[in-house]
């Protein structure tokens, strides 16, 4: 019994080490990334890239409209509309972000906020991966919605909280991120998950996106992607009212 | 039983057997299907208040799936959601939603024009709407209305919100009231029902709903009178009136007596006119995550005395709103507690057509405070009493006026 409990355990064992080699790295898996999507080349001719579509609350019957637009090297404006709340407008650059909203006034974002929030609006995020990240470990294969994924755990040099992510195997999409967002109503843990990648201007984009919030859901349908639009001069100050709290 | 009857019942079995047969409870179950799932996997307390959650489904499913009618399927569901002994639990039917869709009709929700509270001596007229067909008929505050059948069974607020429904009926219809005046007199009058003041707004999957928000001069005070927590910019605009109304009063008094709540972001919202550093209202407890209500301070807030009058009414985001402000030591409250109403929640449509209401947080104060079941106090117990209400005198703006007199 030991001899055969010992050769099992061996076997297990060896199992078990042979799957931890066969792991590709986490840069592996992220410059695959950057290779799925439209290569190195096709990220690195974005200028600014343009997203409008279509909010949802799952099953409350919220609705709206989503802006986003970002642009090189680190600008980022944000502006959602939702029926019953009213504008929602958002936006960083030259190294200060804000928002303001009918419900809260205008704010300028500090301290770990501020630096989370530049951390997640960096323009190309996905090309210049090796600027924003100190570590990328690839941890485990799991799966995602039935298909097998690499879960890479990645920490950001600006000192922001670790962030999770899963790239699917055969595809080396980014199908789910998990990231403990700060802000002044608290740590709060936000899953995302990607799907329906389409291709515009040699790049491959999500065209739909669920952020879950503990019991609560947005889903996002984007209607257009335009890469390099022409966008008017000014297009990334922040409206008057913040600019009064910049001064 | 006479022949010709009996041939009259018998040749009416099918249709009467064919009107039970067409009742198919399928949207019913698939409704109790999904409201039993969202309370497992969405209420805040994993461990669901300690119900026998399995048990529950075992024992109220059959009775949906064997239900001959949509009143008896949709009391199973009801009967199920009661089970969770906490508010912001229940159905809305589709007939609220119908009613209150002018596109269907004249509006559900019209009245004489009176809003009542039940007081000791019972349905006590609080306010008469200027213009009504009340007024114009003579009611007027300290009256009691008397509605048909029983109610002295009811909780008071169940019984507010029986006496409000025998009040409510399509606008343009015309119906007998019965009152006791204030001469203690019995008097029958005919009215005519008008919708209530205020913009019909919607929210998500509520049915519509009358919403008033507006500020005035009254003696050394600007007072806001906010009826329910919607509308954020309409909110907005309001709060900035008034800041700069209170520029030449002595204090600002925020009436939200008979406000039911709404979002719950509005309490933290309208916080922020009236403190100079950032605070916190409380937290929203939920399952997997923990919000806190944070006030975000406007540019220019008000920092004088603030006066917030409350009642048993008030509820929810009102009762965030209000005890966040009397915890953080912001504000003095006059009245009466509030309904102890206080979890977040979320609405959704079930295939049914009804509406599906359930809690997914509860709200703790800043102090760790649950209002769940206990409500907010007032710091001045002011209550409305029928002899001050025919003297036309409302105690508690009384009271709040009074102390912003006195106030530095």
């Amino acid at each position: 019994m030991r001899k055969f409990t010992s050769a099992a355990f061996l076997v297990v064992a060896g199992v078990t080490a042979a799957t931890a080699q066969n792991l590709p790295s986490g840069e592996t898996v992220l410059d695959r990334y950057i290779e799925v999507t439209g290569g190195k080349a096709a990220h690195a001719q974005l200028k600014n890239v343009s997203i409008t579509g279509k909010l949802e609350f799952t099953g409350q019957g919220l609705t709206g409209t989503l802006s986003t637009w970002s642009a090189a090297p680190a600008m980022n404006k944000t502006v959602m509309e939702l029926a019953g709340i009213g504008k929602i407008e958002s936006g960083s650059a030259n190294g200060r972000a804000w928002q303001i909203s009918a419900m809260q006034g205008p704010r300028l974002l500090e301290g770990e906020e501020l630096k989370q929030n530049l951390h997640m609006t960096r323009f190309n995020a996905a090309l210049n991966w090796r600027d924003s990240f100190s570590t990328v470990n690839n941890e485990a294969e799991e799966a995602v919605n039935g298909k097998a994924c690499y879960r890479l755990v990645m920490t950001p040099k600006n000192g922001a909280a670790p962030e999770t992510a899963w790239y699917e195997k055969e595809s080396g999409l980014l199908v789910r991120s998990r990231a403990t967002i700060k802000s002044p109503m608290g740590e709060i843990a936000m899953d995302t998950e990607l799907g329906d990648f389409r291709e515009v201007s040699g790049i491959k984009f999500p065209f739909a996106i669920t952020q879950k919030v503990g019991p609560q859901a947005i889903k996002t349908t984007v209607e257009e992607i335009k890469a390099n639009a022409d966008l008017p001069a000014g297009h990334f100050d922040p409206p008057a009212e913040i600019q009064k709290l910049m001064k | 039983m006479n022949r010709r009857r009996a041939v009259a019942l018998m040749s009416a079995a099918p249709a009467l057997l064919a009107r039970q047969d067409s009742f198919d409870p399928q949207p019913f179950v698939a409704a109790f299907d999904h409201v039993w799932n969202t309370i497992r996997d969405k209420y805040w307390d994993p461990k669901l208040a300690g119900l026998q959650w399995e048990e529950c489904k075992s024992e109220l499913r059959p009775r949906v799936e064997a239900a001959k009618s949509a009143g008896e399927a949709r009391g199973v569901l009801a009967e199920m959601l009661a089970r969770m002994k906490q508010s912001h639990f229940g159905l809305i039917p589709p007939q609220a939603y119908s009613a209150m869709d002018p596109a269907q009709g004249p509006r559900g929700d019209a009245s004489p024009g009176i809003d009542v509270r039940i007081l000791p001596e019972g349905a006590v007229i609080t306010r008469v709407a200027p213009g009504s067909s009340a007024e114009s008929a003579g009611v007027r505050p300290g009256w009691i209305y008397l509605p048909e059948g029983d109610l002295s069974g009811l909780s008071p607020m169940r019984r507010h919100f029986a006496a409000v429904a025998r009040l409510q009926g399509p606008a343009g219809s015309r119906r007998e009231f019965r009152f006791e005046d204030n001469a203690g007199a019995s008097r029958l009058l005919r009215l005519e029902l008008a919708p209530p003041p205020g913009k019909l707004t919607r929210f998500g999957n509520l049915p519509p709903l009358p919403l008033a928000i507006g500020h005035r001069r009254l003696g050394e005070a600007a007072v806001l009178t906010v009826s329910a927590f919607f509308d954020p910019e309409w909110l907005q605009r309001e709060c900035a009136a008034l800041v700069e109304a209170a520029k030449s009063a002595k204090g600002v008094i925020i009436d939200v007596r008979g406000n039911p709540g709404g979002i719950s972001g509005l309490a933290a919202a309208l916080a922020g006119w009236f403190v100079k550093t950032p605070a916190v209202l409380g937290t929203l407890m939920m399952r997997g995550a923990a919000f806190k209500l944070y006030v975000n301070p406007r540019r220019e807030p008000y920092l004088g005395p603030v006066a917030i009058l409350i009642d048993p009414l008030s509820m929810s985001t009102a009762e965030f709103f209000a005890g966040g402000l009397k915890d953080i030591g912001r504000a003095r409250l006059f009245g009466e507690t509030t309904g102890g109403a206080a979890l977040p929640s979320v609405i959704e449509k079930l295939p049914t057509g009804d509406g599906f209401q359930y809690a997914i947080a509860r709200y703790e104060s800043a102090s760790g405070q649950v209002l769940e079941g206990a409500g907010v106090s007032p710091h001045v117990t002011a209550p409305p009493g029928r002899t001050a209400l025919a003297a036309g005198r409302d105690p508690a703006m009384e009271q709040a006026l009074e102390w912003i007199r006195k106030e530095k």
